[in-house]
């Protein structure tokens, strides 16, 4: 678990905040100067076919309409470079996410994060410092083992840290879902 | 990069590097392609190296945990639609995920598999839909509910297959079709034409016609075999619906093939343990009961059944001569994935053998499926927040066999057994319908000699002798 804590901070330490212009699945481009506007920035990795990450859409919706009051901006990153724009424009509009989805064909936010998962979540702060990368929460302890209901709120309590200007807890433990396919 | 091709060239002439076209597809085909195809139940389809190579460490991780393909029972008897892999399959994917998931020879390459289109079984003779749509939620916890479809049978047929068709794969997690022939389960579904059920159907099945979970195939009866339905009966097809991020809705339905009558008469044993009480925290809480067969029977299939705390379930046949076969074991029960597990061959279990269940339950903080946060004290009981440790064995019992005498038998044991677990009247489950508790209460007070509330070895023989006399 501190394997990941470990290699994230080592890629915020090497690559610093990413410079990045990415369109969204509506077509809209989408730069690192609208973080610089924000209290604080929420990466969603997500891919269209993870059952995990798909089952988790109205959490991270819910989670947006809570934070968004306080100046976060969330976003949606596809992390699989493969899958057709049309795919992700449907897979976008069938979910209803209520914050943009970025198409990420080089990876640049995934490997500025070092995401490993989707579902995960990455915490950043306007200046583009990683605070957080890890599981939402914890309602799925392993693909075979779900919570009714989420008793962690790990995503939650790291953003309560970063709007505080704290250092936010690691997660409780290690993202549940699909691998993301790293691209060369 | 030529250091690293001749790195690879020793690796390879260790043990070759498993490539998709050689090694991999075949494994995928013959595993996971039912499900993992265009249109089906899979999220994603393992066709086309494409598909595979960009999945290749989720397809390692999820073999390796045997996640995937999903199959909860250990190597023992064999089964129908047994989709199991192999140590040596499980390290080809693992080393071929970790060498970079390569490709191969296109020489290698094995036909993709074909599946035709329509019925799996055949065109069946009658198709049953749901009566109406059913709205799933985008999220929030798995629906469990029961659909009352009236047959309008104009006579008795005897059905040889079952078919499942989910109506929307992205949601339906598995499905039970139970008969009801005394019009139960239209006084609970009401107006709506279904209602909420969790473990059973709510009422008392006169049988189980088939079920359904991903990957398995259609219900076809052994030759000689079918099961018989009364003219009268309603099917109630109970689904479990899995919310997948979006609302959405099913309309599943079925077909069912009919054929002759059966040569040999068809009957249910059910292993039950009542006497479930466990205590918050206990991590290891273990159920044991067992039932002697009356009479010779065949085993066709094994239906085991818990809620979310179980982990581990052993059914086991103790012969007369006291060898001992397994039936089924499950070392990871997971409520999710559990129906009927059907043998390859018929089990063939002599007069006296003892079907022996031992069930094993978490009801500790660090069960993740607990359903109560803390852990509260957990009973028997049919709700999601109860539990139960049950095993369903579907027998055909000898041609020419007395089946009533093998039932009443049945139940004369099963009654035996609730007395001797239920230590006194206020120990019985609230389950049990108000009819049934005041017999039961009736004849405790009845056969209670020396009226301390309960019976004792003596006086539960004398009641069962009672009902014996009374079933000639």
């Amino acid at each position: 678990m501190t394997r990941w804590i470990l290699l994230a901070a080592t890629a915020t330490a090497l690559f610093g905040a990413p410079k990045f212009s990415l369109t969204d699945a509506s077509g809209a481009m989408h730069t690192d100067a609208e973080w610089k506007k924000s209290s604080g920035v929420v990466l969603y990795f997500i891919t269209t076919d993870c059952p995990v990450s798909n089952g988790y859409v109205p959490e991270m919706n819910r989670i947006a309409k809570d934070y968004e009051s306080r100046g976060v901006k969330f976003y949606g990153v596809i992390a699989d470079t493969e899958t057709p724009l049309a795919d992700v424009r449907k897979h976008a509009q069938e979910f209803g996410y209520t914050f943009p989805i970025l198409l990420d064909p080089h990876q640049v936010l995934v490997k500025f994060t070092n995401a490993d998962v989707t579902p995960e979540a990455a915490a950043v702060t306007p200046q583009g410092e990683l605070k957080y990368l890890g599981r939402i929460d914890n309602q799925v302890e392993s693909l075979s083992k779900h919570r009714a209901y989420a008793t962690q709120h790990d995503l939650r309590d790291a953003l309560e840290a970063v709007l505080a200007g704290k250092p936010p807890a690691k997660a409780g433990g290690p993202p549940v879902g699909c691998y993301i396919n790293r691209v060369k | 990069m030529k250091w690293f091709a001749v790195l690879l060239g020793c690796a390879a002439s260790a043990g070759a590097v498993p490539t998709f076209n050689k090694d991999i597809a075949p494994i995928l085909y013959e595993n996971c392609a039912a499900c993992h195809r265009p249109g089906q139940v899979a999220p994603f389809s393992l066709l086309t190296y494409q598909d595979a190579a960009r999945r290749a460490k989720l397809i390692a991780s999820v073999t390796e945990k045997r996640y995937m393909p999903p199959w909860k029972a250990e190597p023992g008897p064999h089964f129908l639609n047994e989709r199991r892999l192999s140590d040596d399959q499980i390290a080809l994917i693992r080393d071929w995920a970790a060498q970079g998931a390569p490709e191969g020879d296109a020489a290698d390459k094995p036909a993709a598999p074909s599946f035709p289109g329509g019925w799996e079984a055949g065109e069946p003779d009658k198709i049953f839909t749901m009566p109406s749509k059913f709205a799933v939620p985008a999220d929030g916890p798995d629906q469990f509910r029961c659909f009352v479809i009236p047959m309008n049978l104009d006579h008795d047929v005897f059905v040889k297959a079952f078919e499942f068709r989910p109506g929307n794969r992205r949601v339906v997690h598995h499905a039970v079709l139970f008969m009801d022939m005394n019009g139960a389960s239209r006084r609970l579904a009401g107006d709506s034409g279904s209602y909420a059920c969790f473990a059973g159907p709510g009422f008392v099945p006169l049988g189980i016609l088939g079920g359904w979970a991903p990957g398995s195939s259609p219900e076809v009866q052994h030759d000689g075999i079918s099961i018989p339905v009364r003219k009268g009966t309603s099917l109630v097809l109970q689904l479990h619906y899995h919310p997948d991020g979006k609302p959405e809705t099913d309309e599943s339905s079925m077909g069912l093939t009919f054929g002759e009558p059966p040569n040999t008469a068809l009957s249910l044993v059910i292993v039950n343990s009542r006497g479930i009480n466990i205590a918050p925290g206990d991590s290891d809480y273990v159920v044991k009961t067992g039932v002697t067969l009356p009479q010779d029977v065949e085993v066709l299939g094994v239906t085991p059944h818990a809620h979310y705390l179980c982990k581990d379930m052993k059914v086991d046949a103790r012969l007369p001569d006291g060898t001992v076969e397994s039936l089924i074991r499950i070392k990871d029960w997971d409520f999710n994935w559990q129906g009927q597990y059907r043998y390859a061959e018929p089990v063939k279990l002599p007069k006296g053998t003892r079907v022996e269940m031992e069930y094993t339950y978490d009801n500790s903080a660090n069960n993740p499926r607990n359903p109560a946060n803390p852990p509260v004290r957990v009973r028997f009981g049919e709700q999601t927040t109860d539990e139960m440790g049950l095993a369903f064995l579907a027998v055909a019992l000898t041609p020419g066999a007395d089946a009533r005498a093998f039932q009443q038998a049945l139940i004369l044991e099963y009654v035996d057994q609730f007395l001797a677990q239920g230590e006194n009247i206020a120990d019985i489950p609230p389950e049990i319908p108000p009819a049934q508790r005041t017999a039961l209460v009736m004849a405790e007070t009845l056969f209670d000699k020396d009226h301390d509330g309960k019976l004792d070895e003596d006086e539960r023989k004398s009641l069962i002798d009672f009902l014996r006399s009374r079933m000639q």
